[in-house]
């Protein structure tokens, strides 16, 4: 983690681009529906991307982490272990995110 | 006697199926649209605001200043592509990088527009702004079967209160986490738990072992090979998967059945 400050400029930029992507990808479809709508190779994606995507990001976000310090995978870990554990019984995204995060601040703060 | 005796009889009442129908439902008013919407969109909300108070109390944890929070929530607006550009612009990966994870987080906005309701919205401005604010949520409170009778406060008020809670939530969380949640470690953890819930609620949707195999296989091929850009390789890859999975499911005539649109239009508790 950086302790400086960010160049303004720098971020702004990034939030611009980000921005002018996603309102495209919001836009584009209302222009070439027709188009779309029929072909055979955007109901295959529709249905097969999305599971890939989320799967994708969540292994990069535990993944990234372990970068952090020695030894910081252990409150991750536990904290995905809680995490998908009480989501498979509950089924309740909140109480899911904030059991997780609490096994993990926990660890992490006074374990580790 | 008026020998047309059609006005004796009773007409059923027809449906509306014309998608465009120019009908303006009397019931249409802006406070009743607010109404409709708070009761449509009041649990999504509630849990987009704890989230967002999770975002802000993160990018506080990033020591991210203040006004990238309005920044991100209010003019990217996309969810969970938010926490992944936080998290790079802290290490100040270049404007590529994030351009390209926007690009293939974000690319699912393109199926929304197929079947949302944009007809029932009236005026160049409000067209935008519903555009603008087509977030995840916003699509599947508005695209359900009866999407095409919609009132057009209803839907923009749904949009409002979910840009807006959005927003103010996550600025909220920012300045709770400058107290004392800042000195707190892990609290970064919450952008992997949302990615873990969102990714085990997908899979039980539509449990495709092979896509699970495809994506397991694509992340650890990018995590030998690029560790440091491992997001959008794996990404890359598991797309080539999926077009030579649809190239062979074609020729054999596998592929899945159509009105995906409609099935993914099904409104989420």
């Amino acid at each position: 983690m950086i302790n400086g400050s960010l160049d303004t400029g720098y971020i702004i930029a990034a939030v611009l681009i980000a921005a002018a992507i996603t309102f495209t990808l919001r836009l584009v479809p209302f222009g070439v529906k027709k188009a779309l709508a029929g072909s055979t190779l955007m109901e295959a994606l529709s249905q097969w991307l999305p599971l890939g995507a989320v799967g994708l990001l969540a292994i990069y976000a535990l993944s990234h982490m372990h970068f952090d310090a020695p030894g910081a995978w252990v409150p991750q870990a536990a904290g995905a272990v809680a995490t998908v554990a009480v989501h498979l019984w509950r089924k309740n995204i909140i109480y899911s995110m904030v059991a997780g995060t609490a096994v993990c601040v926990l660890l992490a703060n006074l374990v580790f | 006697m008026n020998p047309d005796t059609s006005s004796l009889s009773i007409q059923p009442i027809q449906a509306q199926e014309q998608p465009s129908a120019p009908v303006t439902k009397p019931t249409d008013t802006p406070f009743n649209g607010l109404k409709e919407a708070f009761k449509v969109a009041g649990p999504v909300f509630g849990g987009m605001a704890v989230l967002g108070v999770g975002f802000g109390v993160l990018v506080n944890s990033y020591h991210l200043p203040l006004w990238v929070v309005p920044m991100l929530t209010g003019i990217v607006f996309a969810g969970s592509v938010e926490f992944l550009i936080a998290s790079m612009l802290t290490v100040g990966a270049p404007l590529g990088s994030i351009a390209l994870t926007t690009l293939l987080v974000n690319a699912r906005h393109l199926l929304y527009g197929i079947s949302y309701p944009l007809e029932r919205v009236r005026g160049p401005l409000s067209k935008f702004f519903a555009i603008y604010t087509l977030c995840d949520e916003a699509y599947v409170l508005n695209s359900g079967p009866d999407r095409h009778r919609l009132g057009m406060w209803r839907i923009l008020w749904i949009h409002a209160i979910l840009y807006g809670g959005w927003i103010l939530s996550a600025v909220t969380g920012y300045l709770v986490g400058s107290s004392f949640l800042s000195s707190l470690k892990g609290l970064d953890f919450v952008m992997t738990a949302l990615f873990l819930v969102m990714a085990v609620d997908t899979f039980r949707a539509n449990p495709d072992k092979l896509l699970a195999a495809f994506a397991l296989g694509s992340a650890a091929l990018a995590l030998l090979l690029v560790p440091g850009s491992m997001l959008l390789v794996s990404m890359c890859l598991y797309t080539v998967l999926l077009l030579a999975r649809y190239v062979v499911a074609r020729s054999r005539g596998t592929l899945p059945a159509t009105h995906v649109i409609d099935q993914e239009a099904q409104i989420n508790d």
